[in-house]
């Protein structure tokens, strides 16, 4: 007998198929006999539970039931899911432009620290920071699993935004910077008014690519035991002993996010692209 | 009437290369004068060191009471004056390509002036169509042909009231300059 967690269903059903799969092939009794804990009530018992385990599996009525039984719960993850990708996703726009700037702009204590700040995340894999911010912290700080989930994947995403807004600054034209100059904009009003609107620009399409990325790589944060919307499907597939519909079902829910996303960036090129 | 404008031995070099040696000239007020010469000769250095965006190596600029000394360029605080008395019309005229060429016009009138939208625009519309260009004052940069570009571009540097030095080659419209003169402002080229 175990207790386990409500949210572990997943890791409860695999226990149950173990135990069944002992039960069918008479390990169970014989591990149960060495230890002589076996009495004939057990035996009643595995009859019992093998009967009930096969019975639903005849049954075609029930497992639709358990697909539609399970709808709430995959849209209460896809909740999940998309809130951990929008948060990051703005921890990712803030922390990212602060470090494009510090690498443009900054002096050279700051540079040298962003970008070993940027090749050291975009270095090592986003699983091992994962782990690291959740369970290493562990010691310093116990960080909610939610709030460790956005701040690894946020940070480590602001690595590729930082060279993103890096790469689209140096992009603005030499001209136009001086131009700015010489009509007496400070360098603040320059980067406000002149090189982040043109900068923007440039950043667009990549950035639209990298948040699709992120949507996707959301379903890692499962690793630190939040469950989203991959890992529910996982549960569901396990439950109902198939992957096809509960693996349609949740492929049509990450393209009913990353789509409009992909729309919008496009919808937003062209508004900002002058006409020509 | 003294020297607006007083380039003394002006002299840049890069590495040990000499581009520019001991240039010296001198504009009063009301004045067109036209630095000439072939295509490559530095003109444009010259220009970009009176509006403080090339540092120089030997010599001085003195630009309506404000001097500028050899060595590196100092930074923009200090050169807020000079920024009220020289703008740069550059040779591929660099208009903000995200703003139309009203826009353009009332950047500096707005954000460094402080002057209102409406304030700027009037001004600004006033401007271009001295310049002949107020009819595409609702333009993109990319719309514009050259010409008209280098005019927006003048009006750019214009809109401060400044002492505007142009850079360009003989391709351009010869109308081009007069037409900055014409507006009654002070004009190197």
């Amino acid at each position: 007998m175990g207790v386990l967690a409500r949210a572990d269903s997943a890791l409860r059903d695999s226990v149950d198929a173990v135990l069944r799969e002992a039960m069918r092939d008479g390990s169970l009794e014989q591990i149960f006999r060495r230890w002589d804990v076996w009495d004939p009530s057990q035996g009643a018992l595995f009859d019992r539970v093998l009967r009930s385990d096969r019975a639903p599996k005849a049954a075609g009525a029930a497992r639709r039931i358990s697909a539609v039984a399970y709808l709430p719960s995959l849209a209460g993850a896809a909740v999940v899911t998309a809130l951990v990708s929008l948060l990051s996703m703005m921890l990712a726009v803030i922390v990212g432009l602060g470090l494009a700037s510090s690498r443009v702009y900054g002096p050279v204590w700051l540079r040298v620290a962003t970008t070993i700040y940027i090749e050291l995340i975009r270095g090592t894999p986003l699983l091992l920071q994962l782990f690291v911010i959740y369970y290493g912290l562990a010691g310093v700080v116990r960080l909610p699993a939610f709030l460790a989930a956005v701040l690894a994947l946020g940070l480590n995403y602001a690595a590729y935004e930082a060279e993103i807004y890096r790469g689209a600054l140096e992009a603005v034209p030499r001209p136009q910077l001086e131009a700015a100059r010489t009509l007496g904009l400070s360098e603040l009003q320059i980067l406000r008014l002149v090189r982040g609107p043109q900068a923007l620009r440039f950043a667009l399409a990549p950035m639209t690519n990298d948040f699709v990325a992120l949507l996707k790589d959301s379903s890692l944060v499962s690793v630190i035991t939040v469950v989203e919307l991959t890992k529910e499907t996982a549960i569901y597939a396990t439950n109902v002993g198939s992957w096809v519909v509960p693996g349609v079902l949740c492929a049509a829910i990450y393209l009913a996010m990353s789509l409009p996303l992909a729309r919008l960036a496009r919808r937003l090129e062209r508004r900002w692209r002058p006409a020509a | 009437m003294s020297a607006l404008l007083v380039i003394d031995r002006l002299s840049v070099r890069y590495d040990s290369r000499h581009v520019l040696r001991a240039l010296s000239l001198e504009v009063r007020g009301g004045e067109i004068v036209a630095l000439m010469g072939p295509v490559g000769r530095r003109q444009s250095t010259a220009l970009r060191a009176v509006a403080a965006l090339q540092p120089f190596d030997d010599g001085g600029i003195v630009v309506d009471g404000f001097a500028l000394a050899p060595g590196p360029v100092p930074p923009e605080s200090r050169l807020v004056p000079l920024r009220r008395r020289v703008g740069l019309v550059f040779q591929a005229h660099a208009l903000f390509a995200h703003l139309t060429a009203l826009d353009n016009v009332t950047l500096a009138l707005r954000h460094v002036l402080g002057q209102s939208r409406g304030d700027a625009e009037a001004v600004a519309t006033k401007l271009l169509a001295s310049l002949d260009v107020g009819a595409r004052a609702a333009a993109w940069p990319s719309q514009l042909s050259g010409g008209e570009a280098q005019r927006v571009a003048i009006a750019r540097a214009l809109s401060r009231q400044t002492l505007p030095c142009c850079s360009w080659t003989s391709r351009r419209r010869r109308s081009t300059p007069r037409a900055a003169a014409r507006s009654g402002r002070r004009c190197v080229i």
